[in-house]
């Protein structure tokens, strides 16, 4: 019961955010609201993404450069699911548009994040078993055929673009899926499996000695993140009524990844951060849009090599003012045993 | 059986260039561990750097030589401005973080090629050029067989730059303390190997080679664009890996056949299919043999 | 007494050189059995082998009569055997309590699913693990240091955490490797004793790979001794004291 309360906390919250969002005619069912309006929810989407994929490249350290991927499966798959099963599925619920909408969405989202998933699990059985480089490069490569693949589906519109998309995601449910992606993370890396996963990016081989099955739990934790780009996907689908093959290429892939190094590789707080800051900087600085790649670029460049740890990393510059407020003193007694009983000897 | 030889000798002439390609990401990877993923731009950048010369060079020349004088003076000049960029890169983005984690490694490493990339969208433009036919095409058909003068081209100064590669690899002190250093960088210090200028020097030798691929390519296929790095860096990739990354052979062997995978995919299959294969040889080879073709399984000494 | 670990004819090679060749021994059940060796000689490929890090070219390792060779390191883990490295290989970042959880995973990690949900099976298995990681950690006299990172830990202290660490996978069988490289004689007879107390607390079955013959001599009850990857002697601390092959051996070494 316990544990109930801060769900219907924040459904209560978010409906609340909602009705007031529709109050000030920020949305509707056509239109798509005012400009800083979809910021918000475009902000929302990325956070899902960054939290996401800082599960397998931040906590586990299984580098994927291809979350586009797994994004525009979610979004293609519960695009096609709205479009051409929506009739379907409102045929056999009640004939109230709030709960009509709403079982779309719920079905649309579920069919999205089960491929993704499935696509996820595909591409992670062979690739996971290698070195985190091999990885990198294999999701890239997956990113995009992807993306050529869908570029030859007729019936999601191909080069043409995916049209006539039903708006039903809106500030609620994007704040849902903000929600249940921060607490799933948060829940996993803060559990057994989420320290065996700390133990694999640190060391491999120390982890499997202590019987951690390092591939199963790397393709768990890819498989749990390539489901919320598919639900992050199935948000944007019904937030942009469009899609289009261009959107999801290996640059957007690499946004959440710069997203997440921004942000701090492994920190939570760090990802959102990091996914907000990138989806409003830009906006704020239009006039830069020719420049934004070279700027993201040379800004991961710089990031890696100056301050890796991140904005909220540890011993990253708000990171230390964040442990500063919240931690509790750790008494100075290792620095004073490390000296009295260092006895010293070759550590290779 | 014209086909087949037909087929064969279009996927040579492909295989070779990404050999050449392959080459420089299986250098590096020798001697710093690291997938330069910024590799199949500089590739980009020589057929840019061609591009430039020629038109700088365009009748000023003539005909000299059925355009092998101008080939040649392009692909010099391609060659040593991408061996520079290549040391450069090194220089200012992997230098820095070589003692960091691979994870930083790697991010940096994307980080380049995103940079390189946009920055030439933003030089060149995003959209296609032509590069100027510098050789006129001439065909000969042999038994059926069509090739042109351009495929023999391509694959007589591949030949010639890796007989070039695997000589100065093999005979010279430079190409040994290299060997040295991909084995044990430490132990290389020790016997007094300038490691940095080794590093540097792969960096530089992997890139003009890389850009020869460029400029051979564009020979053949005139379109170039600031993005044609990306595919062609990955399938190079995936021919390093397949041949076993870290060999030099494995590169040409691995480079040769993908290129013939990938024309005899295209030729008796459906050329939908042909940017598949290199995925899907890449997933085979790290199911079945991750050490590659030629490579060998490295145990990690724990 | 029982069998526990047999091993039979194992070889490895490692391309021209051959680390460990056709190594057979027995380690009966409950035993205090060290190996030995001068350095090279290949005592720390042999435990990657019986750990699984590493394949058998040839031979067989069972442990309880079932093969553990060929197994995947975490199945060999799942099997039994847990092991300490020579080369401390503690996640320093990571706090001492933290390190030793990480290797209760394998036997008493919740699901995935109530973990997300943080159902009370969660908690409960949490709150077990906390207070078995404690206990574990005041057996080897590192109770106080629980909250420090393990990377700030004094050397000595990094070792005991590497026992208890293995401890935490609750294994029959512990592969300690040079457990007390780098300690003063009177901090590595303390280890000694600390080792034989483990031993008799959980009932195991101890692998003890050793530089120092004091130490060795006086804790194992049965020694076996490699040399360039060969097998050249086995027996009580006594027998080997007094066998000129292990002499030659060792004074050819050094
Ligand atoms: N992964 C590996 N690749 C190549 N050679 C290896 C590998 N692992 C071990 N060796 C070699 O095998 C031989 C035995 O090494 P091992 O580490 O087992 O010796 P050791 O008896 O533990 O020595 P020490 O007392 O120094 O720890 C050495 O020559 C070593 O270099
Ligand atoms: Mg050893």
């Amino acid at each position: 019961m316990k544990r109930l309360v801060p769900i219907l906390a924040t459904l209560a919250g978010l409906a609340l955010l909602q009705w007031a969002a529709t109050a000030l005619l920020l949305d509707g069912p056509i239109r798509q609201g005012p400009y800083y309006y979809q910021i918000l929810l475009l902000a929302g989407i990325n956070v899902i993404l960054a939290v996401s994929l800082n599960l397998t490249n931040g906590v586990a350290g299984q580098f994927s450069i291809g979350h586009a991927g797994f994004f525009a499966v979610g979004a293609y798959v519960a695009a096609s699911v709205s479009v051409y099963g929506g009739p379907a599925i409102a045929g056999i619920l009640p004939n109230i548009p709030l709960v009509r909408d709403s079982g779309i969405l719920i079905a649309a989202t579920s069919a999205g994040a089960l491929a993704a998933a499935i696509a996820g699990w595909l591409v992670g059985m062979p690739s996971l078993r290698l070195r985190g480089d091999y990885l990198a490069i294999v999701t890239l490569g997956f990113g995009e055929i992807i993306r050529v693949l869908i570029l030859n589906i007729d019936a999601v519109g191909g080069a043409r673009g995916f049209t006539g998309i039903p708006r039903l995601a809106n500030l609620f449910w994007v704040g849902l899926g903000v929600a249940a992606s921060l607490a799933v993370v948060r829940n996993i890396t803060r559990s057994s499996h989420g320290r065996a996963l700390l133990a694999i990016r640190s060391d491999e081989i120390a982890a499997q000695a202590m019987g951690i099955n390092v591939t199963r739990l790397k393709v768990t934790a890819f498989v749990v993140s390539a489901a919320f780009a598919g639900v992050a996907g199935s948000l944007f689908a019904h937030f942009a009524m469009f899609l289009h093959p261009n959107t999801f290429t290996f640059v957007k892939s690499f946004e959440i990844v710069i997203m997440i190094a921004l942000g701090g590789l492994g920190s939570l707080a760090g990802a959102v951060l990091g996914a907000v800051t990138l989806t409003v900087l830009p906006e704020l600085f239009r006039g830069f849009a020719d420049y934004r790649m070279v700027i993201y670029a040379l800004a991961l460049i710089l990031i890696m090599i100056y301050r890796p740890q991140g904005m909220l990393g540890a011993g990253g510059f708000l990171g230390r003012i964040v442990r500063m407020r919240w931690k509790k003193p750790v008494a100075k007694k290792g620095a004073e045993t490390k000296s009295a009983d260092n006895i010293g000897g070759p550590s290779a | 059986m014209t086909v087949f030889l037909q087929q064969l000798l279009n996927g040579l002439s492909l295989g070779s260039i990404y050999a050449l390609v392959a080459l420089g990401y299986t250098m590096v990877y020798g001697v710093l561990r690291l997938i330069n993923f910024a590799h199949g731009d500089v590739y980009m950048l020589g057929a840019f750097a061609g591009y430039y010369t020629s038109r700088l060079l365009h009748g000023h020349l003539g005909a000299a030589g059925g355009g092998l004088v101008e080939a040649g003076i392009i692909l010099m000049v391609s060659m040593v401005a991408c061996a520079g960029v290549g040391m450069l890169i090194e220089r200012l983005a992997y230098r820095p973080v070589r003692r960091a984690s691979r994870l930083t490694i790697l991010i940096v490493a994307i980080g380049v090629s995103l940079l390189i990339e946009n920055v030439a969208q933003m030089v060149f433009g995003a959209e296609p050029k032509f590069f100027p036919q510098i050789i006129p095409e001439k065909r000969f058909d042999w038994a059926g067989v069509v090739f042109t003068n351009q495929q023999i081209l391509v694959l007589a100064t591949a030949v010639v730059l890796m007989i070039g590669l695997t000589l100065f690899i093999r005979r010279t002190r430079t190409g040994k303390a290299m060997r040295a250093v991909a084995h044990n960088p430490d132990a290389a210090r020790l016997m007094g190997v300038n490691v940095n200028f080794i590093i540097s020097l792969t960096f530089a030798i992997g890139s003009a080679l890389a850009a020869a691929g460029g400029i051979l390519v564009s020979l053949n296929q005139p379109g170039i664009d600031p993005l044609m790095g990306l595919m062609t860096g990955i399938k190079a990739f995936v021919a390093a890996v397949l041949g076993g990354i870290g060999s030099i052979p494995g590169a040409v062997l691995g480079g040769l056949l993908l290129g013939m995978a990938e024309t005899f995919v295209a030729g008796y299959g459906s050329s939908t299919y042909r940017d598949a294969i290199a995925f899907l040889i890449l997933i085979v080879i790290l199911l079945l043999k991750p050490a590659g073709l030629l490579g060998k399984g490295q145990v990690e000494k724990v | 007494m029982t069998a526990l670990l047999e091993l039979k004819d194992v070889t490895r090679r490692f391309g021209g050189l051959t680390a460990v060749k056709d190594v057979s021994f027995t380690v009966e059940e409950g035993a205090l059995f060290g190996v030995i060796g001068p350095n090279g000689a290949g005592k720390t490929t042999l435990f990657n082998l019986i750990s699984g890090l590493y394949v058998p070219d040839t031979g067989s390792i069972a442990l309880a009569g079932t093969r553990v060779s060929g197994l995947a390191p975490h199945c060999v883990a799942a099997q039994g055997i847990a092991r300490t490295f020579q080369n401390i290989r503690l996640i320093g970042s990571l706090s001492v309590l933290d390190n030793i959880k990480i290797a209760c995973h394998m036997r008493r990690a919740p699901t995935l699913g109530s973990a997300v949900i943080r159902s009370a099976a969660f908690e409960r298995s949490e709150a077990d693990v906390h207070v078995f990681a404690l206990q574990l950690l005041d057996l080897l006299q590192l109770g106080t240091l629980a909250h420090e990172a393990a990377g700030n830990l004094p050397y000595g202290s990094q070792r005991r955490l590497e026992i208890a660490r293995a401890l935490a996978t609750e294994p029959r069988l512990l592969l300690l490797d040079e457990p007390a490289a780098g300690m003063n004689p009177q901090e590595s007879l303390e280890l000694m004793a600390l080792i034989r107390r483990l031993r008799d607390t959980f009932r195991l079955t101890i692998l003890l790979v050793e530089h120092n013959m004091k130490v060795v001599m006086g804790a194992c009850e049965r020694i076996h001794v490699l040399d360039h990857g060969e097998s050249i002697a086995e027996g009580t601390p006594e027998e080997i004291r007094g066998n000129a092959t292990v002499i030659e051996a060792y004074l050819g070494a050094g």
